[in-house]
């Protein structure tokens, strides 16, 4: 519903009516005047009659050719009835065929055949002036290129007087024709506006009705002055029934109406919130946006309220997803682990083994091959590696389990990048893959700190690490497989790049590798690895990405050093 | 005589405890952390009685290792026990002449070494 209705254009249409028809009136005012004043020789008053008769016919031609002019315009005559712009231009013709009939056929008797003549002469000529434009100067121009000499010439046989009398008469009607002319000027400005109005209405209302939401507009008190056609639908009302009255009429939910109060009553001149919308169908999300604007001393609102329901949901089920794959991710990766799990811890468990067997045979063999205090000391040598041996399971064991959590409820916490990128790359080397992988760390600050959740980076870390294995085990050289770690302090970032000597990436499938459920390891992964990693790196305020300018597959991690605790 | 024993393992203080276990018992020990080390060794002229494998490795792997000293017949004939969990099914796994799960028992090891050793 558009807050100016049909009626008001009708308005506007009649008022243009009026205006036409003062301008028909002062013409034929002014002729009366002048004819009492002069007297005429025989013959030329009925001439004259015809000059003024022929200005009002040229008022009468330029409604008529917009008339014509506006046919092929069909939003005009579905806009408004036929019956108006006759009613509205018929004030003008009215005083015009008045005029001409009063002083023509009771000063003087004037024949019908005479003014039709000149009607259809003039008219003629008229009407191919408009062809060029509407063009009102060449219309004053060629009237009174006709009228000023024969006035001229027929003044000037009578003496002086009525010479100066004739220039009078000139300069009446130069003024006469300037107000008549500034009449019609005004008249197709404010037709072409109205036109525009027309237009720019229908244009707004499309739009308005093809917003997805509910969209209203009040005064700066919260009283309708419009809405779009989705809530007058949903309450079943028309424009009539809602415009003036107060923003309660129509929205019934209290919380938006104190929200729009509130954003009425504050400076702020625009508002945007998610917030839930009680409507008659019921509560739904929505994205609700208020902005005020000015004109003159009055201040409007526009309300526009866009039902983001499907989109809430989506989301909440990206992100139960999102949890739950990155859940799969950490547990997939555990499996493929596991093997490697295995040969790293039964690694130093041989080792015990191993020095448990020295230990045992050094003291059975005490008496015949060493003294007393070298065995003893021995012992002592072999029960130390036996104890650091076992520590180093404890390390391994707790590394898992660090990983194999959940960290989401994790602080950020200032991290040594130096010891997680070498516990990490402790991990990768456990993966059965990493065999005849060579996994270099370059030489970097070691006292490097910065904050971050240590799981959640550990997790990216070693998807990226375990990708770059993956990747350098296609190359078909065995000594050249290797996975290259650079780290680099940027300032106010920290940037990790992970090469590897593998065969690329194809170009084409650059812009797909983050997407989720994109693999190119069928047999080994979901492809869930890079998505998780880059929403984590989201999460964190960083950037992931592939540095193509690399000779080798390069991603480049970036975050920054500081991490805000609010914003997580 | 007593030609030594060649331990590729990439875990220097497992090749180290391995070390300690073989000495004790009167053999000698040659070293190499990975398979391209080992391969360098061999070719160099070191004859291992016997060659204790593991598979997991930087650079070049176990399985890696076997398939190159298969296809060099200088360096073919000295026995090799796998030390680890590797698949017995894999198709190199014929290379081997045994298979020792880690960690593995040193009785059982010392009387396998006692087994294939070729000191000829």
């Amino acid at each position: 519903m558009f807050s100016i209705s049909d009626e008001e254009l009708r308005r506007v249409d009649l008022e243009l009516g009026r205006r036409a028809a003062v301008a028909g009136i002062t013409q034929p005012m002014i002729y009366l005047a002048y004819r009492y004043l002069v007297d005429f020789p025989l013959g030329i008053p009925r001439f004259l009659d015809a000059i003024g008769f022929v200005l009002y016919v040229m008022s009468f031609i330029r409604v008529s050719s917009y008339l014509i002019q506006r046919k092929d315009i069909p939003k005009f005559r579905t806009s408004v009835p036929w019956r108006d712009i006759f009613r509205s231009s018929a004030y003008g013709l009215a005083f015009c065929w008045g005029a001409i009939g009063v002083s023509s056929l009771l000063l003087y008797g004037g024949s019908f055949p005479f003014f039709l003549a000149v009607l259809i002469i003039f008219g003629t000529f008229s009407l191919s002036l408009h062809s060029y434009g509407h063009d009102l100067v060449m219309t004053r121009l060629s009237t009174l290129l006709i009228v000023v000499p024969i006035i001229l010439t027929l003044f000037a046989q009578r003496g002086p007087n009525y010479l100066a009398l004739a220039f009078i008469l000139i300069f009446g009607l130069l003024y006469l024709q300037f107000l008549a002319g500034n009449a019609h000027k005004l008249f197709w400005e404010v037709l072409q506006s109205r036109e525009m109005v027309h237009v720019q209405r229908d244009q707004l209302t499309a739009v308005l009705d093809a917003i997805p939401g509910f969209v209203f507009w009040t005064d700066g008190a919260g009283r309708y002055l419009g809405a779009n056609r989705r809530l007058t639908e949903l309450y079943g009302v028309t424009s009539q029934d809602f415009v003036g009255q107060n923003l309660g009429s129509l929205i019934t939910d209290r919380e938006m109406i104190k929200l729009f109060e509130k954003f009425l009553a504050s400076s702020e001149s625009e508002f945007v919130a998610d917030t839930p919308f009680v409507t008659a169908t019921g509560s739904r999300w929505c994205l609700v946006a208020m902005r005020k604007y000015q004109r003159s001393i009055h201040t409007y609102v526009v309300i526009v309220a866009l039902d983001i329901e499907e989109h809430k949901r989506a989301q909440a089920e990206l992100e139960a997803i999102q949890v739950q794959a990155q859940e799969s991710a950490r547990l997939a990766a555990l499996g493929l682990m596991a093997g490697g799990i295995a040969h790293e811890i039964n690694n130093p468990l041989q080792v015990i083994r191993s020095l448990a067997y020295v230990l045992k045979r050094n003291a059975l063999n005490e008496s015949k091959e060493k003294s007393t205090a070298d065995a003893l000391q021995l012992a002592g040598q072999l029960a130390t590696q036996i104890d650091d041996t076992t520590n180093r399971i404890a390390r391994i064991i707790a590394g898992l389990r660090d990983f194999a959590r959940v960290g989401d409820g994790d602080p950020i916490e200032e991290v040594n990048f130096s010891s997680l990128l070498n516990e990490i790359v402790q991990m990768a080397k456990m993966s059965q893959a990493a065999s005849g992988v060579s996994i270099e760390i370059d030489p970097f600050d070691e006292k490097l700190t910065f904050a971050c959740r240590r799981t959640d980076l550990g997790q990216v870390l070693i998807n990226l690490i375990n990708n770059a294995i993956d990747a350098s085990l296609m190359n078909e050289n065995p000594t050249e497989r290797w996975v290259r770690l650079h780290v680099s302090d940027k300032g106010t970032d920290i940037e990790i790049r992970v090469m590897d000597s593998g065969p690329g990436i194809p170009e084409n499938l650059l812009d797909k590798i983050m997407l989720p459920f994109f693999t190119t390891k069928f047999s080994k992964g979901v492809g869930l690895g890079l998505s998780i990693s880059s929403s984590i790196i989201k999460q964190n305020h960083g950037s992931i990405g592939i540095d193509r300018t690399s000779p080798h597959t390069c991603f480049v991690v970036t975050l920054p050093k500081l991490q805000n605790e609010k914003q997580q | 005589m007593n030609k030594p024993i060649l331990v590729i393992e990439d875990d220097q203080e497992v090749r180290s405890a391995l070390r300690m276990v073989l000495e004790s018992n009167g053999l000698k020990v040659i070293e190499a952390s990975n398979g391209k080390e080992a391969i360098e060794k061999l070719r160099s002229g070191i004859s291992p009685s016997l060659i204790l494998l593991d598979i997991m490795m930087p650079i070049m792997d176990g399985w890696d290792f076997l398939s190159h000293k298969a296809t060099e017949p200088n360096l073919a004939w000295a026995p090799v026990i796998v030390c680890s969990a590797a698949d017995r099914n894999h198709p190199l796994a014929h290379l081997a002449v045994e298979f020792l799960p880690k960690p593995m028992n040193i009785d059982r090891l010392l009387r396998t070494i006692e087994t294939y050793r070729k000191d000829s």
